[in-house]
This record gives C-alpha cells, sequence and structure tokens, in this order.
C-alpha cells in the first residue's frame, strides 16, 4: 500500500536533478512512490531520472506548465499523503519522515509543514537576491509540507490557469477552507536560488498578485474564510 | 490637472475583464468598476480631467452631462484620496476606450488582506525556460 506519492513537475532540469533525487531517495521508505511528470524536456533529464530512481512513475505531457503536471500526477497517486518536490530543491534527510509523523498522529491536521531554508547555487541575480534569507522560514513552497490526496483532490489541485503564484493561490484557498496545519519546527525544504529562477523585480513580483487576489475575492464574495486565524498567521509569517 | 498611475506604490492590470489594483505601500487592492476600467487605461499613462470627461460626454451623449461630470470627479477624487494616483508634467494625455453602455465609474477598495499584502507572498516557483501553459 502506498503512504506517500511524492509529485516532481520536471522540464530540463538536468543540472540539480541527480542531487535533488539523491536528496528524496535518502528520505524514501517503504511505502513512498515517485511521480514525475515530464513536461516534455530536451535535456538529458529522462536518462538521468531512470537512472537514479528505476522504480519512478513516468508521466509525460506536452508543455503544459508546473501546474497541470503536478494535477496530473496527483489524478495518477495512490499515496494517502502527497508530498511535493521540485526538480532542484532539496530535502534535508529525515524529511518526510518529519512530516508523515506529525500529520499521521494528528487527525485534525490536513497539512503538516515545516520550514525552508533557502541556498544560492552560483551567482543569483540582483532582482531576486533578496529571496535569500538569513533564518529558516514557514513559505509557500509546497516542497516544504505534506498533504492528504483526499484534501487535494476535494479542492481540484492547483489552479490550472494561473502562470505564477500557483502554490500562493493554493494556500489561499487552504486558509479559506479552513483546512489544519500542523507545524513541524525543522527545516524540510531547501529551497535553491539560481540564475535559472524566473527573473522578476519588485513590481512585476506584485502584478503577479492581482489575478490571485481577484480569485480570492471571487471565492469570498458573501462567505468568509473558515479559519479562525489571518492569512498571515496560516502562513506562518 | 494632469495625472497618472502612482507606478512607485501602484501595479494594475485587466484581469479577466475587471481592471484590479494594487497598493504595495498599503496593502490594499481595489477594482474597477463601470467606465472605471476605460478611464483608468488612459490615466495609468497619464490623462487631464477635462479630456476624460469631454470623451465621456463624447462616447455617451443620451446621458445627462451632469451626472457624468459629478460621477467622473467623485471618481478622480477617491483615486487622489488613495494616492492611486500622481500628477504628472510631462505624460501623455490618452482617450479611454469606452465599450457598451454607460455606468458610473467605481472604485472598490478590498483590505481583508492587508497584512499579507505587506509582505511579500510570491514565491517564484517557475523555472526559467518552462513552456507558457497552453490557453
Amino acid at each position: 500500500m502506498t503512504e506517500i506519492s511524492v509529485i516532481m513537475p520536471l522540464y530540463n532540469g538536468e543540472t540539480y536533478l541527480a542531487e535533488t533525487l539523491e536528496s528524496y531517495q535518502r528520505n524514501a521508505f517503504p511505502g513512498v512512490e515517485l511521480i514525475v511528470v515530464d513536461d516534455g524536456s530536451t535535456d538529458s533529464s529522462v536518462e538521468i531520472l531512470k537512472t537514479k530512481v528505476p522504480s519512478v512513475k513516468l508521466l509525460t505531457q506536452t508543455n503544459g506548465g508546473p501546474s497541470k503536471a503536478r494535477n496530473l500526477a496527483l489524478q495518477k497517486a495512490e499515496g494517502t499523503y502527497i508530498a511535493f518536490l521540485d526538480a532542484d530543491d532539496l530535502w534535508p534527510p529525515g524529511t518526510l519522515e518529519k512530516l508523515h509523523g506529525a500529520l499521521s498522529h494528528n487527525l485534525e491536521a490536513g497539512i503538516a509543514q515545516g520550514k525552508i531554508e533557502t541556498f544560492a547555487s552560483g551567482p543569483v541575480a540582483e532582482q531576486i537576491r533578496h529571496r535569500l534569507k538569513d533564518e529558516p522560514f514557514y513559505g509557500v513552497n509546497l516542497g516544504s509540507s505534506l498533504f492528504k490526496r483526499e484534501d487535494l483532490l476535494r479542492m481540484g489541485g492547483l489552479d490550472e490557469t494561473l502562470r505564477h503564484g500557483e502554490d500562493t493561490d493554493f494556500w489561499f484557498r487552504c486558509w479559506e477552507e479552513g483546512l489544519e496545519k500542523t507545524l513541524v519546527p525543522h527545516i524540510t525544504l531547501r529551497y535553491r536560488l539560481h540564475n535559472h529562477n524566473m527573473t522578476t523585480e519588485a513590481a512585476s513580483d506584485a502584478k503577479m498578485l492581482l489575478p490571485l487576489l481577484k480569485k480570492h475575492r471571487d471565492r469570498m464574495r458573501g462567505r468568509t474564510p473558515k479559519s479562525s486565524v489571518s492569512l498571515t498567521e496560516y502562513l506562518g509569517w | 490637472m494632469r495625472i497618472r498611475e502612482n507606478t512607485q506604490k501602484i501595479v494594475s492590470d485587466l484581469i479577466d475583464g475587471e481592471m484590479m489594483l494594487l497598493n504595495m505601500e498599503a496593502g490594499h487592492y481595489y477594482s474597477l468598476t463601470g467606465t472605471g476600467a476605460a478611464l483608468w487605461e488612459s490615466i495609468r499613462q497619464g490623462a487631464e480631467r477635462a479630456g476624460l470627461l469631454s470623451a465621456l460626454q463624447k462616447a455617451f451623449p443620451a446621458q445627462d452631462s451632469q451626472q457624468i461630470t459629478e460621477d467622473l470627479d467623485s471618481f478622480l477624487k477617491e483615486l487622489v484620496e488613495e494616492e492611486l494616483v500622481v500628477e504628472c508634467t510631462e505624460c501623455a494625455n490618452g482617450k479611454p476606450p469606452f465599450e457598451g453602455e454607460y455606468a458610473p465609474p467605481q472604485l472598490a477598495k478590498y483590505s481583508d488582506l492587508q497584512d499579507l499584502l505587506l509582505l511579500d507572498p510570491i514565491h517564484d516557483a517557475d523555472e526559467s525556460g518552462w513552456p507558457a501553459a497552453a490557453s
């Protein structure tokens, strides 16, 4: 029986993929499966993947974007719990065990969330350098958390119409639905900053929020969020 | 007086046909409805009250001119009060692209996410070169 399905969208990720897969393998235990959705990679990503993790469930789509990839994997996942890992990020050893322990022992909670530590690989563009944080923090990157598959399916997965900020949008919806979280006071994701991260400026960052705000406003017409805390508190900031 | 979008504090965009604005310094977000969205299209680059008024009157000749004037002045006053616009001298003087029937320009203000919006909630999960999602 599958306990945890780990979902990874992949597109031309050969630079960091091997390191990411090693961190996955250090975390995997019996009952953990890896589902990768390749979005039409033209580099050696798929070969690296098959060599490093022969048991991988490999799905393909053509240029559908990361949200669609995650949703496709979600439909095929069999695990009671779902974790997400991007092809360039890392899980410290023991991450899955800690998240799984926290969530499976807290019947009220739908999400176990740990902290994110940022690190740089090579020079980081000036525009995104502010994302390098001195201290680990609770953030919106899905890779730091473990979810229940039934909740994700009920909520319809990630919003495929969003090109950016789909993870932030997802947390908005978890908060609106009152999905309880249990916090794990450990680093559960090492988030890599590198020059292939999307280059942004502060203003365009903010502009990406506009579709999320409109969607939130539309959903909240005539009702209030079910969570008892503010969204900021909910996100743990 | 000529005004334009207060780009130091504001971002705005047309989202699924609705003009949305975010005041990054104050953490409020806004929606412009009625003729407000088209007016904002001009104001973004720069616009004069007199030019906006004559464009409204020309686009909606059947509409009571006095009412149009009052609606516009009340709208512009709100934009100034909310610091969504600043005065400018060397900016464009655009003409708003009105469509359909007249509806008073209105500004709806939302403050429910203020504490969050004063932070930096966007995580750049994307990678360079990820193909655009098929629309």
